[in-house]
């Protein structure tokens, strides 16, 4: 056990305000490490209050989402030549990845609740030859402009967007989806070829009678 | 060779069930990790994407999907050291009584897991999970899922996910 | 505020800030309503005011605590000092995860801590929960190191005493 007068010496010092930081975590060390047994009855009471002291140390916040952004923040609000910057971009993203000759995002129909400011005017179509023009259109986010939410106890905490822009959102399905399909189209092309070697790939592949 | 059953789908419309409880917690386990990338897809954001319009041939299909679609969880992370204990921790939250498992590929040293839930015939949740040494991946899309018509999209998808994936590959 | 920054030095002191609103506002609903509104405070500042920051940890102390007493001061017409209803509420929002013993700690430990008066309450959080120092405790509260090192000692004492009378009350093994 360790050294019961120097710590007595220390407690002393502790309860009129004398201590050092790092003599006031020695003495927290002593506790969580001396269970109440252990102890001689004269510490029992103090080592409750650092039980104390150890227990508040632990208390969270509740949980924040955050945006899984891949690029700089956006910020809704500012100057309209940085947000027509970022559309652009971002139209020019999605033509890359998905050719088409013209695209255009449509009002979708109006959410209850909204909480944030609309984005006016956004000019979002990028024609063949990737000049981006104006158009009308404007996009209502769902949730509010904050790039995060502290959860309120809530029992499923799976519930807001990290994107707030649909197109990002897009993207995201995109990936997703086609991660699933390439798994499931590499487990039947392995299928089709007959595979012989069982030891570097195994499949099982059930579906149900319908 | 291992016996193989194959049998076919069939899918009619779906309801959504409440997604798995140990499946939740551990994306809520994992959400705030910096070490993790975290992707929430909610049904108002399915609601608004199915209603955006191209002229894109492709997205016709592409839209029919994602218009069944009602949630998107995606956990992943690139570039970590422990991926196969990942794998195995989120693997042993995968209860077998609720999720039927679908497909066991390894590949190399990626191991790649998928499983469906569905009442009746329908399929209303899917869980991918990937795991390799650096890498890990949980995907969980919810609402009503047609693999065959998933599996036919391949075609038209920017394929950047299975790349980045291929990335990490071809570092082990 | 660029995402850098905020995810090394912000995000992860979210913890600190919530145990920090805690305690000068009593309430979980509040403390949680100030910590989103600092992080997104912080968030949305300028560059230039981010680069002005050196530490950024009591940047972010000094405006929960701010923010904190502007709740405390909005509400205080309104607010009932009842300690047991105030543990009540906090012990039942969330608090599900931890056990019943640390519930009650921590019941005692507000109890104590919130009976102190203001400032004394906040030095002695900020030493023997955050372990800050005293420099540092002087610079969130906006106070002179003199009145750190007074608040503290006084903190201790009540507590000290405190502790005495109740052990008195009940059985020694608790």
């Amino acid at each position: 056990m360790k050294n019961t007068p120097d710590i007595r010496e220390l407690l002393d010092r502790y309860w009129e305000g004398e201590t050092s930081l790092e003599e006031e975590r020695r003495i927290k060390a002593f506790f969580a490490a001396t269970p109440d047994d252990d102890l001689p009855e004269e510490f029992r009471q103090e080592a409750r209050w650092f039980r104390i002291l150890q227990s508040e140390q632990a208390v969270e916040a509740p949980g924040v989402h955050r945006m899984a952004l891949s690029a700089r923040p956006t910020r809704w609000y500012g100057i309209a030549a940085a947000i027509v910057a970022l559309l652009c971009a971002a139209g020019v993203w999605w033509r890359l990845s998905t050719p088409g000759p013209v695209e255009q995002i449509v009002q979708s129909r109006p959410i209850e609740k909204i909480e944030s400011p609309k984005l006016h005017d956004l000019p979002v179509v990028t024609t063949p030859d990737n000049t981006p023009e104006t158009g009308q259109s404007s996009i209502a986010e769902t949730k509010s402009t904050k790039p995060f939410r502290l959860k309120k106890r809530a029992p499923n905490p799976v519930e807001d967007d990290t994107c707030e822009d649909p197109e990002k959102a897009l993207a995201e399905i995109k990936a997703a989806l086609a991660l699933v399909s390439s798994k499931i189209n590499k487990s039947k092309e392995t299928l089709d070829k007959g595979l012989q070697e069982v030891d570097h790939v195994d499949i099982l592949l059930k579906r149900k009678n319908g | 060779m291992k016996k193989v059953l194959l049998l076919p789908l069939l899918f009619v419309a779906a309801t959504l069930s409440a997604q798995n409880d140990a499946i939740n917690r551990f994306f809520s386990q994992y959400m705030d990790d910096e070490r993790f990338t975290v992707v929430f897809v909610s049904p108002k954001m399915f609601n608004i994407v199915s209603k955006i319009s191209t002229d894109d041939k492709d997205w016709e299909s592409f839209r029919e999907v994602i218009g069944d679609l009602k949630g998107l969880r995606v956990l992943t992370a690139d570039s970590i050291a422990d991926g196969m204990k990942l794998y195995k921790e989120a693997l042993d939250k995968v209860p077998a009584t609720e999720y039927e498992e679908l497909v066991t590929v390894r590949d190399g040293k990626e191991n790649v897991r998928i499983w469906v839930k569905d009442s009746g015939n329908v399929i209303n949740e899917l869980l991918l999970l990937v795991g390799s040494p650096n890498q890990f991946v949980l995907l969980s899309l919810a609402g009503k899922i047609d693999l065959d018509k998933i599996s036919s999209l391949s075609k038209g998808l920017d394929i950047d996910g299975v790349k980045h994936l291929e990335k990490a590959k071809t570092k082990e | 505020m660029n995402w850098t920054i905020f995810q090394h030095h912000v995000y992860p002191i979210r913890h600190k800030l919530y145990r920090f609103a805690l305690r000068i506002t009593g309430s979980v609903p509040e403390a949680e309503d100030v910590v989103q509104e600092v992080l997104e405070r912080v968030w949305k500042s300028s560059e230039e005011q981010a680069n002005n920051v050196s530490n950024w940890e009591a940047w972010c102390m000094t405006l929960t605590r701010n923010r904190s007493l502007d709740k405390v001061r909005a509400t205080a017409q309104r607010r009932v000092v009842s300690l047991d209803g105030a543990v009540a509420r906090e012990s039942d929002s969330g608090d599900a995860a931890r056990t019943t013993e640390m519930r009650d700690l921590a019941d005692q430990a507000r109890r104590l801590m919130q009976e102190l008066p203001e400032k004394q309450r906040l030095v002695m959080h900020l030493r023997d929960v955050e372990e800050l120092s005293y420099e540092e405790i002087a610079q969130v509260l906006d106070i002179t190191l003199d009145q750190v090192k007074i608040g503290l000692h006084r903190a201790r004492k009540t507590i000290r005493e405190k502790m005495l009378a109740v052990d008195a009350r009940i059985p020694a093994n608790v």
